[in-house]
């Protein structure tokens, strides 16, 4: 009982935390109906902000981590993306009157990652002094591509085995893919920080902007959770409860794998909660265009709408579970 | 003074702005504008100002002015038949009378 009542105002202290309160500020904004926006160009200028910062952030450690560090975290990352698109279509997929591609690109998003939940987490911890691998974001693109591209092939061999054509190849998407703005910026972060020494304007600018910014795109990012949730009326209810569940079960697996590693070479419980809040995440900003391009007979509203508008708060509100569960488990 | 044209107008997510565009210069067209735009469709409501998570679900127009129907024909029907079979968008051909024709 007693660990029970830790357990909760643990939690309860970091749903309290400014990046989650901004997320359910602009929720309750878009519930009242409140006609605040925020103009696009500042929008997409913060989403440039914080992928160039993730990704130099993480580029910059690379320099010093050890390539076998990275390794398991690398496969595991890689093994949960393809892991949670195979699950997502047993699970999606197999019921009744839920169409296939639908399942698919569903499953596509949760499978990828969301660089908002990740900027998130990493602000939530750096705010703890919770310490984590500075290299671990730079598992993104391992969980986020391989997921992507399983969602993809899968849905190809639905769309052929159904004897329709298949516009593109995959050779085409995945450079479509990595060509997208998201990518490019995550990228040029990471090689920018890798080969180059951007210290100065990193410490300068990159840096002290990372919170204010993220606040701003937590406000946009409840705003579009609410708008969207209109989107999921017409859709199956088990899509609202996959939204609800798969951010716990995918961060949960996430989260043993990564205390697999833990216990081998020593990753530590920080690092082991950024790969759970990886896994947790659906992609929001680069998975929803790939997956409208490349499985264009899904329903834009069926995944998008339980990713943005149920899968992505559950996996922002679900971050201070991993760290709450790494502080009692991984270091006691 | 003025020659008769017609004007391709073409409104699509910022998405299949690659697409349409591979399309156009296979054409050998050579100019063509494109403005953003917003509204609301079977895809839900395209912001114009205001924030929307994923920048390539906004809309844009493009628009053509060709002396040549035919080639003005054939470029909206394979527009048509190979990206939007599957993907939302709309558009149309219309009259317009040019000045400068020769830029056309």
């Amino acid at each position: 009982m007693s660990t029970l009542l830790e357990f909760l105002t643990l939690f309860l202290t970091q749903v309290q935390k400014p990046t989650l309160a901004f997320l359910l500020g602009g929720m309750v904004l878009a519930a009242i109906g409140s006609r605040l926006e925020i103009p696009d160009p500042i929008y997409q200028f913060i989403v440039l902000v914080l992928l160039l910062k993730v990704g130099m952030g993480a580029g910059m450690a690379l320099r010093t981590a050890q390539p076998l560090d990275l390794l398991l975290p690398a496969m595991a990352a890689m093994a949960l993306g393809l892991f949670i698109v195979l699950l997502g279509r047993v699970t999606l997929c197999l019921l009744p009157k839920l169409r296939k591609e639908d399942g698919l690109a569903t499953a596509g998003l949760f499978g990828a990652v969301s660089v908002s939940t990740l900027a998130a987490g990493m602000a939530i911890m750096d705010d703890d002094g919770f310490a984590y691998e500075a290299w671990a974001p730079a598992l993104y693109p391992f969980m986020d591509i391989p997921a992507l591209l399983a969602a993809i092939v899968l849905a190809q061999i639905a769309r052929r085995r159904a004897g329709a054509q298949t516009q593109q190849s995959l050779r085409s998407l995945i450079f479509e893919t990595l060509r997208g703005s998201a990518f490019s910026a995550l990228l040029l972060g990471l090689a920018l920080g890798l080969f180059t020494r951007p210290d100065p304007v990193f410490d300068s600018f990159y840096e002290p902007l990372f919170r204010g910014l993220l606040s701003l795109l937590m406000l946009v990012m409840g705003m579009e959770a609410y708008a969207r949730l209109s989107e999921l009326r017409g859709v199956a209810i088990a899509y609202a409860v996959y939204g609800l569940l798969a951010p716990l079960v995918h961060g949960g697996l996430g989260f043993a794998l990564g205390w697999a590693i833990h216990l081998v070479t020593g990753f530590s419980p920080g690092g082991v909660v950024i790969l759970a809040v990886m896994a947790a995440s659906s992609s929001d900003v680069s998975g929803p265009p790939t997956l409208r391009v490349a499985i264009p007979s899904a329903n834009p509203a069926v995944y998008i709408g339980t990713s943005t508008s149920i899968g992505t708060p559950v996996a922002l509100l679900s971050i201070p579970l991993w760290m709450t569960l790494a502080e009692m488990l991984l270091m006691p | 003074m003025t020659t008769p044209a017609v004007k391709l107008t073409i409104i699509v997510e910022r998405l299949l702005k690659p697409q349409i565009e591979t399309l156009m210069q296979q054409a050998g067209l050579v100019g063509w504008s494109i403005f953003p735009g917003g509204g609301r469709g079977t895809h839900g409501v395209h912001r114009t100002q205001a924030a929307q998570l994923v920048r390539e679900f906004s809309i844009v127009k493009f628009e053509i002015v060709l002396r040549d129907r035919a080639k003005a024909e054939n470029l909206a029907e394979q527009i048509t038949q190979d990206i939007l079979v599957e993907q939302p968008g709309i558009l149309w051909l219309e009259s317009v009378e040019v000045l400068r024709s020769h830029k056309f």
